[in-house]
């Protein structure tokens, strides 16, 4: 895809111009108040009908003199909205421009409301776009690290299929812990990272009743430095102390640790590759590392093989879930078994 | 000699690791350094935000980690957010997708695969610099194709921070040298 711009001597398209005669246009942009302009703005006209359509600014990032950021907003269907966004980049300011992308929003699901956005990138500079995928509102957000409220968001999160473990069914005799009680406890995270806050939360409320808000022991563990996108492992249970429970780190646990925690009335908050239980994943090629915790409220001991019952915070279905021991084993392993016991 | 990828899960599991870096980062492809006498592993950490169809997101490494081979000890730790070098860096924004174009056409074995041939030849490169076998040109040669190929592009100037030597000569792609010296 050919750039958009034409910007004199140092950027040429070769065939289109649409900045042509916008120099008296410009506009200063002083975003920190200084005084001194930080940015220019100025009209394009990017259909070439002699009505402006968008506008192009101009950003000197590093205060050297030099423009090396230059993005365009553009309403391309004259509906009074910006649907089209281009932007140019000099990352390392040597005068060049080496990041190129171009995002237009779109609707995916077809039902005329917009509700994502098709980027292409080009990475290297080249005026070649390598990459082009399309986002839905969550993705682009995260992508963009700007919520666009024009976009219709998905209502639906990720759910893994998981099979929920049910009293009735199986044999209680053969059951250790209270799993259909703690399932009560169960949270959705609805977002990346707080999961082991949220294991630790659903542990404290199984064993105690209390009602805690997640998101309240996430400024708490954020103002703390034990959270920041993610918790470290051996930080799994500074919430858990905080909120007055008695813990105990260790690594190299086994099934046995567990069950014992359990029958003493414990609950396990433990590290796993969560890629490795999420049936949903199954098409992910994703590495070998430990990323999600997860609160284990009992083992189920009634089949030919164990089933390890969890409360996962990490998706839509994740109340007492039943993942069998061996597929545990597996993704608790590359924590090196990492758990927190808990008790009240 | 100890395989590299047991060195890695080892680097994965230790105190250092379970202490500083939150969950949900993944360690990158290690980078050789020889400093003196001593053979020095470096990796970095990085978040990735889990999506189907190729859409998973890459955030920018957070930590860049370097360790003694084969002891495992630990020689440096880098908070790259702390880090005044990586100031101008938004560890908030993805750099990029997973997967990138040169490996969208491996289904998930033959990824898995490539990443065996390519610890393989990791392990060649370390008992050679040992002394303990041979390393040919076609050896070199092979490294470079598969660190080329399975290094994401987003990720290449942090590859390049934690050692330019090897970078050049493994990870860089010709071509891509070629502009830069221009």
């Amino acid at each position: 895809m050919k750039a958009f711009f034409d910007f004199g001597n140092e950027f040429e398209d070769g065939s289109q111009t649409y900045l042509s005669g916008a120099n008296s246009m410009m506009q200063p942009i002083d975003y920190d108040g200084d005084g001194i302009p930080d940015a220019i703005a100025t009209p394009v006209d990017i259909d070439g009908d002699g009505i402006p359509d968008g506008v192009a600014t101009y950003e000197d990032v590093n205060g050297d003199g030099m423009f090396d950021s230059i993005m365009a907003t553009v309403d391309t269907n004259g509906d009074g909205i910006t649907d089209f966004t281009s932007v140019y980049m000099d990352q390392n300011f040597d005068g060049v421009m080496d990041y190129s992308a171009a995002a237009m929003e779109l609707d995916i699901n077809g039902d005329g409301i917009v509700d994502g956005v098709i980027l292409a990138e080009d990475a290297d500079g080249d005026s070649v776009f390598e990459t082009t995928q399309i986002m839905d509102a969550e993705e682009w957000a995260w992508y963009s690290g700007y919520q666009d409220p024009m976009l219709e968001p998905s209502e639906e999160g990720f759910s893994a299929g998981y099979e929920q473990f049910d009293p009735d069914s199986t044999n209680m005799d053969q059951v250790v812990g209270d799993p259909a009680g703690d399932a009560q406890c169960w949270d959705y995270q609805e977002e990346n990272g707080p999961c082991a806050i949220y294991a630790q939360v659903m542990a404290y409320e199984a064993m105690t009743g209390q009602d805690i808000d997640p998101d309240e022991m996430i400024e708490v563990a954020t103002e703390q430095g034990w959270y920041q996108d993610g918790t470290a492992i051996t930080d799994m249970d500074k919430i858990l102390n905080y909120l007055g429970a008695e813990t105990e780190f260790g690594v190299n646990g086994d099934m046995e640790d567990l069950h014992e925690c359990l029958e003493n009335g414990g609950r396990i908050v433990v590290a796993v590759d969560g890629n490795e239980i999420w049936e949903g994943n199954q098409d992910v090629y994703a590495p070998n590392n430990p990323n999600h915790a997860v609160t284990v409220i009992g083992i189920d001991y009634s089949g030919e093989e164990p089933m390890v019952i969890l409360n996962d915070s990490g998706t839509m279905d994740g109340h007492a879930i039943m993942v069998p021991e061996s597929q545990f084993m597996d993704a608790w392993e590359d924590s090196g078994y990492s758990y927190v016991e808990a008790y009240a | 000699m100890m395989p590299i990828q047991e060195f890695l899960k080892g680097i994965n599991t230790n105190d250092v690791v379970r202490r500083n870096i939150p969950m949900g980062r993944g360690m990158g492809y290690p980078v050789l350094k020889i400093v003196g006498e001593r053979l020095l592993i470096s990796v970095f950490y990085y978040r990735s935000i889990l999506h189907p169809e190729d859409k998973t997101l890459l955030m920018p490494p957070e930590y860049m980690l370097t360790f003694d081979y084969p002891s495992g000890k630990l020689v440096s730790f880098e908070n790259l957010r702390l880090h005044s070098q990586y100031s101008s860096v938004n560890f908030d924004k993805p750099v990029g997708t997973f997967r990138h174009e040169a490996i969208r056409h491996l289904n998930k074995t033959e990824y898995r695969d490539k990443k065996e041939q390519l610890f393989a030849a990791v392990d060649r490169l370390i008992a050679h610099l040992g002394g303990e076998g041979e390393f040919h040109s076609q050896d070199e040669k092979e490294l470079a194709e598969l660190y080329g190929m399975m290094t994401e592009p987003c990720l290449h100037p942090f590859y390049r921070a934690l050692s330019p030597q090897f970078y050049a000569r493994y990870i860089e792609k010709k071509e891509d040298r070629h502009v830069s010296e221009k």
